[in-house]
């Protein structure tokens, strides 16, 4: 998606980050190389970002340039998948960006 | 419910539930005892007789959308609560919370946008409609009774809706973010090998002017 929305707007102010589970390091490698340049953050106990946040596993949190969290959404209900909710959460970012 | 589904992104508390999805109505316990005590004797009294039944009434039509829910629980509230002192308890007031709560989630979910529904006239109709919600959700909350907290509850829900037809706001109907405020910051490392922050720390405070998306899995 990320390369989608650089695509077609390279000065797009979308950016995209996975926060991996502490305890999930192993499954980095398999996710990554091939081309894939989405950032993945790994939280560790010191951190706790997942704690921090208070998410669910699955949750895509929306934030705004000021930090201000415009919504979650759940992507277990919302499989990226689908073309259609894959469309809407595009749609969903670069209305937020105003893009 | 962790999400709405979408309209953009589907469930509006305030509209009909998408197709397939299926809206628990905040009354069907309230529906449930009244359609029992219909069963049985009713009461002699001609007021609870005719409240009785006009609440059954109101609570067959069909609900599908939160406002729906808000104008007959207004009315069955009313009815229910002059002539059955406590008798649908705790239904009745379980129904009342948890749609004061579904209106505080939709007004949280609606107030995030300002600033992005597409435009300076746009923001100030959703913001009008926060605001106008506020203000009724503050007298509900001093409501001496309840089924003026009730009117008041769905005054807030129309407000709402209002400002989100009045804007033609197809705003994604998402839950709100996790937490309150600015997002809790923290420093992560970037294990991506091929991204361009590859071994450094990344944090949301680092992405200001950025609408970034933070996606939280479990890689396997």
């Amino acid at each position: 998606m990320q390369k989608e929305i650089l695509a077609a707007n390279p000065a797009s102010r979308i950016r995209l980050f996975a926060v991996n589970d502490q305890g999930y390091e192993s499954g980095v490698p398999p996710s990554t190389g091939n081309g894939r340049t989405l950032p993945i953050l790994q939280d560790s106990a010191e951190v706790g970002a997942w704690g921090l946040w208070t998410v669910e596993y699955r949750d895509l949190v929306l934030v705004d340039g000021e930090g201000t969290g415009l919504g979650t959404i759940n992507l277990t209900s919302h499989d990226l998948q689908d073309p259609a909710e894959y469309d809407e959460v595009l749609a969903f970012l670069r209305l937020a960006a105003g893009e | 419910m962790r999400i709405a589904p979408c309209a953009l992104l589907a469930l509006v508390l305030l509209s009909p539930a998408s197709p397939g999805a299926v809206r628990v109505s905040r009354l069907d316990a309230v529906q449930a005892a009244v359609e029992e005590r219909l069963a049985g004797e009713l009461p002699e009294p001609r007021r609870p007789r005719r409240d009785l039944l006009r609440a059954g009434e109101v609570l067959a039509a069909p609900r599908v959308s939160l406002l729906d829910d808000l104008t007959s629980g207004r009315t069955v509230l009313r009815l229910l609560d002059r002539s059955f002192d406590g008798e649908f308890e705790p239904d009745l007031g379980d129904a009342l919370e948890a749609l004061d709560a579904d209106v505080r989630f939709e007004r949280d979910a609606l107030s995030g946008w300002v600033g992005h529904a597409g435009g300076a006239a746009k923001d100030a109709r959703v913001q009008a409609g926060v605001d106008a919600a506020d203000r009724r959700l503050d007298r509900a909350d001093a409501a001496a009774v309840r089924c003026e907290r009730a009117r008041l509850l769905r005054l807030a829900g129309l407000a709402l809706s209002r400002a989100r037809s009045e804007a033609a706001f197809r705003a994604p109907d998402v839950d709100p973010a996790p937490y309150a405020g600015t997002a809790p910051d923290f420093a992560l490392p970037d294990v991506t090998p091929d991204s361009a922050t590859f071994g450094t720390d990344v944090s949301p405070s680092d992405q200001a002017g950025f609408v970034t998306a933070w996606y939280y899995t479990r890689l396997t």
